[in-house]
């Protein structure tokens, strides 16, 4: 108690010194909160678009009924607290009077659905639709059936052999169909009143849904998983149920939030580290303080042990206030995000903060405190009494045993780090790397600080009393130059990790500018109708992008070896062999072009030649393959690939990889082939259109389909509009999260900055003292802290370079770009922040008699 | 006998210009109840042998035997606790606790001890060093001389066997030197203390019962 | 990256659409004497799925072989995802193999994408009419469409087959998929390609009508 006592007396004595050791690190915890908020809260909010375009947690699908057998084995694996719907779907033609039409048939059951909802224009329930034979469809749809007005809304809709009316109309329905597009529109109706239409028979193509949703907290990905395999263990053979969870949804949005993910795991590990380093810059100098101190109680008879835990408590004391402190600033940040930040962040998301968030700062301010700072704490060791009698500060640093001490000092802290890593990171591979680079980087940076500061010594002879002086500092006070520069290098590189990922990611997410949003998307444009439908189109309201080409074919050969591999055959690829197992009887899409679309790139080799292929030509044509497309199958610039097109056996090289942007929404190919190869094959087009009005869509489509009655027009406004949106909110995200992210380091920098220019006062004092004009003193503090600033942040941001590559070609796929506004912006601000602070410490001893700071040593 | 000094010898590793010898072979002894003054030019070795005697530092070679215990015999943490008990030091900086008042900084001994009856023995010391009325002020608020007359009193608190005062006066005026030295003698006096006062100012030395020269690490 | 996939994974799942290669090395333009057969399909007679010498009209090679025709050529030019509108076109570029017999397999696509009945056909007529001309016999192989179509629409469908192969005084095959649709066995996962079974089923129907030929 006594110690305790004493603890908190002293606090509150300090506690100039205890608000800002609270307040700095509270600041960094709460920037820690509040980018790990808003991540989750993102995460969570695209879980949830992910969940209303499935309309479900889980969903099986098969052609097929399930069976009851299957049924409750799914039942059994997903365990009890879910709720299930039911939806059978197929196409059909309807008609309405003389009209006839294909519909997609939703046959849905009174629980669908169990994420989303109708928007009706009336007051139509599903209730309604199971007890009588109505149908909800879009007034688009009762359109194209010839219902227009009121008049014709009795026509009864002859479904198979059953009349059906319409019950409502739909402007929204809670099927998003992100993997079937509208080939023909949807029309709901109840489950039990497909009896009786005949439709489904022996023969009939029909999918069967079983949806789920869970009541409880689920890893639904490992229930999907488990499922699957208990369906193979129990019904062998080909499986013939699909089972999905809401990340199968889309593969492209899928693998978009992984990405996003992966990054706010990055901006969080980042704000962590930056966070951890004020932290032990703050407790280190707080132990410098208190030096004295303890070697008084040491002479006055404490024991180490006593001293340790005064101190220690005083250090949890202190971080527990902190945490708290960050927790209240977070809540009220968060909260007040979407107003602050209004256009920045994107709407509708609830900022949640999740406990398990709130309890890991609070963790880190009790014992983050104690860990991150043990290396500072086994100094404690090293202080005797004897310092009182001899006036010294300095420790004594040497003896082997005690420097092996200050380095397994550091492991708890690089365990904790690395624990809280994986936890952030989401697994201890991620996390292993971000330490692992973390220490990398310290061992640099810390090299790379020495030898500037050994160098300072040369600089150290100018005749420039400035100069000499500011440089003599830095190089006579190394270890603690060094100290500063490393943390403040290791900031500033954290820190600039992040726009360069971000950049190279919101390139990848962000719509393309100009991007014309497809409305339509046409198949099977016949050779003969290219050029009548162009001439077609011009007439229209409306713009055809990307008229393409398109021949079917397989790959035979690849440098003169099968494409479909053998997987017994000795030093296979095996791993590109497996998957080329399916190649051969798979069939691919090829097409050519004048000149790339704006979305493609070439990402390794030549562009292709603009010279027309001659047929008799010996050599091959070239061949330009896309990138996935070229990893997923093992293939290179140079490899010679065998083609079979039309019959006709044909020799192509590769000539380039190209990186084709997957939310261009233009007709894009795996494989393009050099001018004169397709150009006399059969072939068919394809083409988007954009830039409809509304309410001409359903015109244009109805012209269009009588005009060229083969062509089918596929409607994309919902897939478009969903990916979009969706990709719109990431992208906006991503970039606040690195602001986020460079604004938290920024406090931290400022922080440390701010200690360092407070330790600088005595010398201040001591030049003015001995008649320094203030001039003179400004320029020798702005000189010392521009330079450890501007070289920290230098070589900061160089390293982050090479750091963030890795990290994209490692996490990202290799999304990376440089960005140079961020980086000359964190530089700038880095010198500037280490020059304010400086200076303003400087000017505040200036003003301040000299006797009081003398008096204070 | 309270102090046995036994053939110490110390040196230092100096980066630059090799071993320093400080003390070669210095002996002497003190009895309860007796006083002694080190004197000596700076860099004689006054306040390495009084570091040594204080425990705060090991001989290179030699012992110290403080009331019939040989210092060397003891662990750190054993050496903190005897210390503790057995010597009270006053110190040339004072090095009170800033953030404790006065009378706070007089009982911290006890209370680390955890000693019985703290608030009567703090009160009387206070009374004895004629501080009562500034009981409750810092360190900060307090004059020189007063924070001297805290330390003298948080050093002979505990009652200690041996006091050992480094330049007690050195950082006073000359009058308020003369005062705080003729209340440590009091107090000595008084309380029966042995006491080996550190100093090169001869007047002050010349209160002890001895002297002790120390000349480049030997006593003369 | 997959860019587009989902539209092609959509369009081609629900269109399957194909073409097959038959053997290691086609003799496309074979010697004086030998009989060319050349199919024009979609993804059914492409062989969606499955390895190419194991769709029907690689079977059918095989069956000419060991039935001692051992000229037989066998150029496939179905086109997964094709409709009947392409099918002039495509015979026209494969007049070039001088086929004795066309066996014409198109259709599905359009039925399954709800196409006009009337609109496919014109355009297989346009294709017998073309074949026929350049002395090329014609096997027309019908297609009946799934009942969830509604009976009405299947009907007008089917009677397209009948009616073109009535006008044209051509061989018929009435159901391509005859005892192989619908069923689970015979069928991939996606409950519409047939699978290994299947196409050797499908052989076996169309053999006759090409020995019927030759």
């Amino acid at each position: 108690m006594f110690w305790i006592r004493m603890a908190i007396r002293d606090l509150i004595t300090n506690r100039g010194f205890a608000l800002f050791f609270i307040l700095n690190l509270s600041l960094g915890l709460a920037g820690f909160i509040a980018i790990h908020s808003f991540g989750s809260s993102l995460n969570h909010h695209l879980d949830e678009n992910l969940k209303d375009i499935l309309t479900a947690d889980l969903v099986l699908i098969a052609n097929s009924p399930l069976t009851p057998a299957e049924l409750s084995l799914a039942d059994q694996v997903l365990g009890p607290d879910k709720s299930h719907a039911r939806l059978i779907n197929f196409f059909t033609m309807v008609r309405a009077g003389d009209n006839a039409r294909l519909i997609r048939v939703m046959a849905i059951d009174e629980h669908y659905p169990l994420y989303g909802a109708f928007a009706l224009e009336g007051r139509g329930e599903n209730k309604d639709l199971q007890e009588r034979p109505g149908v909800f469809m879009t007034r688009d749809t009762a359109y194209a059936l010839g219902i227009r007005n009121k008049a014709d809304i009795n026509t009864p809709l002859v479904l198979g052999n059953k009349p059906f009316f319409i019950q409502d109309f739909f402007t929204i329905d809670p099927d998003k169909s992100l993997t079937a597009v509208e080939l023909a529109p949807k029309v709901y109706m109840g489950l039990d009143q497909l009896e009786g239409t005949g439709l489904i028979q022996f023969g009939s193509r029909i999918k069967y849904y079983q949806f789920y949703r869970f009541s409880r907290d689920v890893d639904i990905p490992g229930l999907a998983e488990k499922l699957r395999q208990k369906f193979a263990e129990t019904f062998p053979g080909q499986p013939r149920i699909n089972i999905y969870d809401a990340r199968d949804v889309n593969q492209r949005l899928g693998r978009v939030t992984g990405y996003f993910t992966g990054y706010m795991g990055l901006v969080s590990v980042v704000a962590l580290f930056l966070a951890g380093i004020a932290t032990a810059y703050l407790f280190r100098g707080y132990l410098n303080l208190k030096q004295r101190e303890m070697a008084i109680l040491l002479s006055i008879g404490a024991g180490h042990r006593e001293i340790y835990l005064y101190i220690s408590f005083q250090l949890v004391l202190l971080g527990t206030l902190a945490a708290v402190l960050a927790i209240v600033i977070s809540l009220f940040l968060v909260q007040a995000f979407p107003i602050i930040f209004q256009g920045l962040i994107p709407r509708h998301i609830r900022l949640v903060t999740d406990p398990s968030t709130l309890m890991l700062s609070m963790g880190m301010g009790m014992l983050g405190s104690l860990i991150f700072c043990l290396p500072v704490f086994v100094r404690i060791f090293g202080i005797k009494p004897l310092m009182l009698l001899r006036g010294t500060q300095q420790v004594k640093r040497g003896t082997f045993t005690r420097g092996l001490g200050q380095a397994a000092s550091f492991l708890p802290g690089m365990a904790a780090f690395f624990l809280v890593s994986v936890g952030v990171a989401g697994s201890i591979r991620n996390g292993s790397v971000f330490v692992a680079g973390f220490v990398l980087a310290l061992v640099f940076l810390s090299g790379m600080g020495w030898l500037i500061f050994s160098g300072c010594r040369p600089l150290s002879t100018t005749r420039n009393l400035v100069g000499k002086i500011a440089f003599r500092n830095l190089f006579r006070n190394k270890w603690s130059s060094l100290s500063c520069f490393v943390t403040i290098s290791m900031g500033v590189f954290l820190i600039s990790l992040i726009p360069q990922v971000q950049k190279g990611l919101q390139n990848e997410i962000m719509r393309p500018e100009g991007l014309k949003i497809p409305v339509f998307f046409l198949v099977d444009i016949q050779e003969e109708q290219r050029l009548p439908f162009v001439e077609f189109m011009e007439h229209q309201a409306a713009d055809l992008v990307n008229i393409s080409p398109m021949v079917r074919g397989r790959i035979l050969t690849v440098n003169h070896q099968p494409f479909y591999g053998d997987n017994t055959g000795p030093g296979a690829r095996s791993s590109v062999s497996g998957r080329r197992g399916r190649g051969r009887r798979l069939e691919f899409n090829f097409s050519y072009r004048e000149r790339l679309d704006v979305s493609e790139t070439i990402f390794q080799g030549s562009p292709l030649s603009k010279a027309p292929w001659n047929f008799e030509s010996a050599h091959p044509f070239e061949v330009s393959v896309e990138k996935s497309f070229a990893e997923q199958y093992g293939l290179g610039v140079g490899d010679v690939v065998g083609f079979e097109i039309q019959g006709i056996p044909l020799t192509g090289r590769i000539k380039n990889l190209r990186k084709v942007r997957w939310n261009s929404f233009q007709p894009n190919f795996f494989l393009l082939f050099q001018d004169g190869v397709l150009n006399d094959a059969p072939k068919t087009f394809l083409a988007a259109i954009s830039h409809v009005a509304r309410e001409d869509r359903q015109a244009l489509k109805n012209k269009i389909v009588s005009a060229f009655p083969n062509v089918s027009v596929i409607d994309v406004t919902q897939m478009a509009g969903t990916l979009l949106g969706i990709m719109d909110k990431l992208s906006l995200s991503i970039r606040f999260m690195a602001w986020l992210a460079i604004a938290a380091g920024m406090v931290s920098i400022f922080s440390i900055a701010r200690h360092e220019s407070w330790k600088n006062e005595n010398q201040v004092n001591l030049l003015k003292v001995l008649g320094a004009d203030f001039k003179a003193i400004q320029a020798i503090t702005l000189l010392e802290f521009g330079f450890i600033g501007l070289t920290a942040a230098l070589f900061a941001i160089l390293l982050s370079f090479g750091f963030s590559r890795v990290i994209s070609w490692y996490f990202f796929d290799s999304l990376w770009q440089f960005d140079l506004k961020f980086s000359l912006a964190i530089l700038l601000l880095t010198t500037g922040i280490c020059m304010g602070t400086a200076l303003t410490a400087s000017r505040r001893v200036m003003n301040t008699k000299p006797a009081r700071l003398l008096g204070n040593t | 006998m309270i102090l046995e000094i036994k053939a110490i010898c110390k040196s230092f590793h100096q980066p630059r210009s090799g071993t320093l010898s400080v003390l070669k072979h210095v002996s002497f002894n003190l009895g309860a109840g007796e006083t002694t003054a080190v004197t000596g030019q700076s860099g004689s070795g006054k306040t390495t042998l009084l570091s040594l005697i204080a425990g705060l530092d090991s001989p290179d070679d030699g012992q110290v035997i403080l009331d019939g215990k040989d210092l060397g015999t003891m662990n750190e943490s054993q050496l903190s606790r005897y210390r503790a008990m057995k010597i009270g030091i006053v110190f040339q900086q004072f090095h009170l606790m800033p953030h404790l008042s006065a009378r706070e900084n007089i009982s911290l001994p006890l209370e680390i001890l955890k000693q019985q009856r703290i608030r009567e023995q703090t009160d009387a010391m206070l009374e004895k060093v004629a501080l009562s009325d500034r009981q409750h002020h810092l360190p900060g608020q307090l004059s020189g001389g007063e924070c001297q007359r805290v330390a003298i009193a948080r050093a002979l608190v505990i009652k200690p066997a041996l006091l050992l005062a480094d330049e007690p006066t050195g950082n006073l005026d000359m009058e308020t030197g003369e005062k705080v030295s003729r209340l440590l003698f009091d107090l000595v006096d008084e309380e029966k203390k042995s006491l080996v006062l550190v100093t090169h100012n001869p007047v002050l030395a010349s209160q002890c019962q001895t002297i002790k020269i120390l000349d480049r690490g030997r006593l003369v | 990256m997959k860019p587009f996939r989902l539209i092609y994974f959509g369009v081609f799942l629900l269109i399957s659409v194909a073409w097959l290669w038959s053997g290691p090395a086609p003799p496309l333009f074979a010697a004086d004497g030998s009989v060319r057969i050349l199919f024009i399909g979609d993804s059914l007679s492409a062989g969606l799925g499955v390895e190419p010498e194991q769709a029907y009209p690689a079977l059918i090679h095989d069956m000419l072989k060991e039935q001692g025709v051992p000229g037989a050529v066998v150029t496939n030019g179905s086109i997964s995802g094709s409709t009947t509108a392409g099918a002039l076109a495509r015979l026209k570029w494969f007049l070039r193999v001088k086929p004795d017999i066309l066996v014409l397999a198109l259709g599905a696509n359009d039925g399954l994408r709800g196409l006009s009945t009337s609109e496919m056909a014109r355009n297989l007529d346009k294709t017998i009419v073309l074949a026929k001309e350049k002395n090329i016999r014609v096997i027309l192989a019908g297609m009946k469409l799934p009942p969830n179509y509604g009976l009405e629409y299947a009907r007008a469908f089917q009677a397209v087959y009948v009616r073109l192969a009535d006008q044209h005084k051509i061989p018929f095959i009435p159901f391509l998929l005859k005892d192989v649709a619908g069923r689970v066995s015979l069928n991939q996962s996606d409950g519409i390609h047939p699978n290994r079974e299947g196409h050797r089923i499908i052989a076996a129907t169309v053999f006759p009508y090409i020995l019927e030929q030759l």
